[in-house]
């Protein structure tokens, strides 16, 4: 079972709650003081100086160096994700991503294998608001794939649709059957409906089976705007390399891309699916800021007071992405707009487990939290910031995020320092204006019966 | 992030580990190999390989041990696994080092191969020197009670429930007990059932006291953090001298003719193992060479078996490696998948093989797999755990100055020297002495029937 730490951390907060003594009364509930929280080490920035250029058609390249690795990371945000797609083409953002992987670039080698050719790693993730591709490699062998990339996402080849629906139809049907991804597809489908978000990545089979290769390619043209496409380079950025990437995209158009419709505001809603499932799953979502609002420090200080989670990928659907099977934890997933926290819980104990969520959260609306548990909180919060940024894949990664932040590349360097800064007045402002609406979906096991 | 694809080399190398060797482990730094650079040894016996690396957010902590997993006498498979989880539980004061760790935004795990216990923690950059001392507090001086061992019993029943489904986790686990006749190389590294029940708080505790020594532990810090300050930390909090033990040797078997057959009602699939045994580490060249094919044959996506598996099932899934031992090594390969048939499947992977050893590679074909493989090798050192696991691997197998870790952006270090010399002709001739050799093939079969085991006769 993953993540289960989140219950304790809720147990924490039910019990304050329950506590009728003065919040300063009660003992520590955990292992540390206020006083081991420290940033020191961060005041230059945790990450190294990242260097931005603009082309003339709106596409961002941030580079990040490092003297100390052989290899480079690539990410590239297109602005084309999953709410982009039209309403009754949900799943066609991975399947276009898809075919652009299995174009055939070089004689009859595909994109795919020529990255694998040189020992690159190659995918594509679906994200809320873009397309992403990333490459991993030698940076001596950038100019080829990048310059490769940017040939396919300009002519995606038709014939790489059928392995691709293929391969989507039995994502889908995997997401069908898992209890916990059709929780969180209810959650999604309630509080983005009318979005091109609504839909999981995977889509459904039905759409997927009637979609064509100008439907590929339709949305592929969605891929080439200038503004809103970042690529993000981190390690052995060479010159040659960073020269490449830039010529990649200079094709694009300078214009924005279309945006999706905004979600309507979400009501609190209930409901239910039906699975052969032997003991229930209920999902309970919230709409929370993005990771672009001035809340998002303190909302992250709220996650860490609900408890350990899963990260921000935990859900993304992409060629290297695994289907979350059995997930229970929290999940807060930032980049779409608005973000959305889904708590996920199974087993005979859910009631339970749902009245010590309800218990937490009114804790948090309802009062203010002590400083040595807020203290705690925003270093848990910091720690796993940064503990997220491991490969050199999370680093371009970030870099990319930032670079598309308002604050820019600086903004990876000020999340903590804007941790640091919460307060526990911070916390339960915060936790008032966003957690007061909550969606529930459960999916409980088939009825025997006639 | 630990809940993604585990990085680095122990990932690759979670099969195994090993030495046969009777060296003694009382003063590596008089009597030990040649270290990587930046590696020191301490008055105490314990080395110590702290590195900053910039642009991760992280520090990798990492402490490893060479220890049996199945005890010092081989006869307590799954005793360094059990010991090592009430080590993570174990309460010191009033909370635990996962507790610790947890609350501070990190990640704690434990690796358990055949003769080697990884401790690592995920560390924020920021919280590094608290946790470092942590760590070392309670590995070297660990307060296992009854609690620690119950939640580890716990842990360690579910890896096991969960390994037992696995069909490839069942193959590798098997290619070693064939290959290898006793020792640490012939137990699985999780160990049996039966350990979880007969296991005492007191037999704990002996096999921490007697494996958890300076003189045969590493502790490694690698990521963005003050590396001076961390290595006052580890000077600070390293434990007294303490003598270790030799490590028991694995001898090997002879391949038997016939495949070994396993039915098992609890996988997720069929499948097929190939393996073979395989140069030392000390024979730099060869088990380089080892490695090198390794990549070339079993990439999951692009390896010479990967494709003739495809070509005969589609659903078929390739994993396979060359584990680096300190005496002979052990390469194998495993086929899974629902629409398998394992005579088939072997057949296609034996065929694959014989055409690659027919004849040496091309040159231009083989500077273009040589350079693909670097570049696999170094992506799974692409974060600090990935590189501080791969320093922790080459000090379990005595030979720390042959880490990939120990590089940087020219390719320089022992070990990318050694990749540089391969040639088509010498990467043929030691596919040929040591793949050219009759295999162990172990086959599975997800099937209930009466018999668990059969083995076919030599």
């Amino acid at each position: 079972m993953m993540h289960l730490a989140r219950i304790g951390a809720l147990v924490v907060l039910a019990a304050f709650a329950a506590s009728t003594l003065p919040a300063q009364a009660v003992a520590p509930p955990r292992v540390l003081t206020p006083t081991s929280y420290s940033t020191d080490g961060i005041t230059g920035g945790t990450f190294p100086s990242a260097t931005t250029q603009t082309l003339q058609n709106g596409v961002i390249v941030a580079t990040q160096l490092s003297a100390e690795t052989p290899i480079l990371s690539v990410n590239v945000f297109l602005p084309a994700g999953a709410a982009q797609q039209p309403l009754d083409r949900g799943g066609i953002a991975g399947l276009t991503a898809a075919v652009v992987l299995g174009t055939r670039v070089e004689r009859d080698r595909t994109l795919s294998q020529v990255a694998s050719d040189v020992g690159a790693s190659l995918s594509y993730t679906i994200d809320p608001q873009t397309t992403r591709f990333s490459i991993e490699c030698k940076a001596d062998d950038l100019p080829r794939l990048i310059a490769e990339l940017g040939a396919a996402l300009k002519s995606p080849d038709a014939s790489a649709l059928p392995a691709a629906r293929k391969a989507a139809l039995q994502s889908a049907r995997d997401a069908i059957a898992d209890p916990g991804m059709t929780a969180y597809a209810m959650i999604r489908q309630s509080e983005f409906a009318g979005t091109g978000y609504a839909k999981l990545d995977q889509g459904s089979p039905t759409a997927l089976a009637a979609m064509t290769a100008s439907d590929v390619n339709a949305f592929a043209g969605q891929y080439r705007h200038g503004h809103g496409t970042v690529v993000a380079l981190s390690g052995d950025v060479t010159p040659a390399a960073s020269a490449a990437a830039t010529s990649a995209f200079a094709g694009f158009a300078p214009d924005s891309a279309p945006r999706g419709a905004a979600p309507p505001k979400v009501r609190a809603n209930e409901l239910v699916a039906h699975r052969p499932v032997a003991a229930p799953w209920v999902a309970v979502g919230y709409s929370v800021p993005s990771q672009f609002s001035s809340d998002f420090a303190v909302m992250l200080v709220v996650e860490a007071l609900l408890g350990r989670g899963g990260d921000v990928h935990s859900f993304s659907y992409g060629s290297d992405a695994p289907l979350p099977e059995g997930f229970v934890g929290g999940y807060y997933q930032y980049e779409a707009e608005p973000g959305m926290l889904v708590e996920f819980y199974n087993g005979a104990d859910i009631f339970n487990e749902l009245r010590t969520l309800n218990t937490g959260i009114a804790r948090l609306r309802s009062s203010t939290l002590p400083a040595s548990l807020v203290a705690e909180a925003k270093m848990a919060a910091e720690g796993t910031f940064l503990t997220s940024v491991a490969t050199l894949d999370d680093q371009s990664w970030l870099l990319g995020r930032s670079a598309l932040s308002p604050s820019g590349t600086a903004f990876e360097n000020q999340l903590p320092k804007r941790i640091a800064a919460v307060t526990a007045a911070d916390v339960r402002r915060v936790a008032q204006k966003y957690l007061g609406t909550q969606l529930l979906a459960l999916v409980s096991p088939n009825q025997v019966g006639p | 992030m630990m809940d993604r694809r585990r990085g680095g080399l122990a990932a690759l190398f979670i099969a195994g580990a090993a030495a046969l060797a009777a060296f003694t482990l009382t003063s590596p730094a008089l009597a030990g190999p040649e270290l990587a650079p930046g590696e020191t040894v301490l008055a105490d016996g314990l080395t110590m390989e702290v590195r900053h690396a910039t642009g991760s957010g992280a520090v990798a902590l990492e402490i490893w041990v060479r220890c049996p997993a199945n005890g010092w006498a081989s006869s307590q498979p799954g005793i360094a696994r059990l010991t090592a989880l009430a080590v993570v539980d174990a309460k010191s004061g009033n909370t635990t080092l996962r507790d610790t760790v947890h609350a501070r935004g990190g990640e704690v795990g434990v690796s358990i191969f055949q003769t080697a216990t990884e401790f690592v923690i995920l560390s924020p950059a920021t919280q590094a020197p608290v946790l470092e001392d942590a760590l070392m507090r309670a590995v070297f001086r660990p307060s296992i009670d009854s609690a620690a061992l119950d939640q580890a019993r716990t842990r360690l029943a579910a890896e096991q429930a969960v390994s037992a489904q696995s069909a490839g986790a069942v193959l590798r686990d098997n290619v070693f007990a064939a290959v290898f006749k006793d020792g640490p190389l012939h137990d699985a590294p999780l160990g049996s059932a039966k350990l979880l029940q007969s296991a005492s708080l007191a037999q704990v505790r002996d096999f921490a006291a007697h494996s958890y020594v300076p003189s045969a532990s590493a502790v490694i810090a690698l990521g963005n953090a003050d590396a001076a300050a961390l290595r006052a930390h580890i000077a600070a909090a390293s434990p007294p001298s303490a003598s270790g033990s030799s490590m028991p040797g694995s001898a090997i078997s002879a391949a038997p003719s016939q495949p070994i057959s396993l039915t098992n009602p609890g996988v997720d699939a069929p499948g097929i193992a190939l393996g073979w045994a395989g140069p030392p580490i000390s024979d730099r060249r060869a088990a380089t060479a080892m490695d090198f094919l390794s990549d070339y044959l079993t990439d999951a996506k692009s390896g010479a078996f990967a494709i003739a598996a495809t070509s005969t099932a589609a659903s078929a899934s390739i994993d396979g490696q060359y584990v680096t031992l300190e005496q002979p090594g052990l390469f194998f390969v495993s086929a899974t998948g629902t629409g398998i048939d394992p005579t088939t499947m072997e057949k296609s992977l034996r065929s694959a093989l014989a055409q690659f050893i027919a004849q040496p590679m091309s040159h231009d074909r083989f500077a273009s797999a040589l350079s693909a493989y670097e570049t696999r090798l170094l992506r799974q050192m692409d974060s600090p755990q990935g590189l501080a696991d791969n320093y922790g691997w080459y000090f379990a197998m005595n030979a720390p100055s042959y880490a990939p870790s120990a590089t940087d952006v020219s390719l320089s270090g022992e070990y990318f020297a050694a990749a540089a010399s391969l040639t088509p002709d010498f990467v043929r001739d030691v596919a040929r002495r040591y793949l050219g050799a009759q295999p162990v093939v172990i086959t599975l079969t997800p099937q209930k029937v009466s018999a668990a085991i059969s083995t076919g006769g030599q």
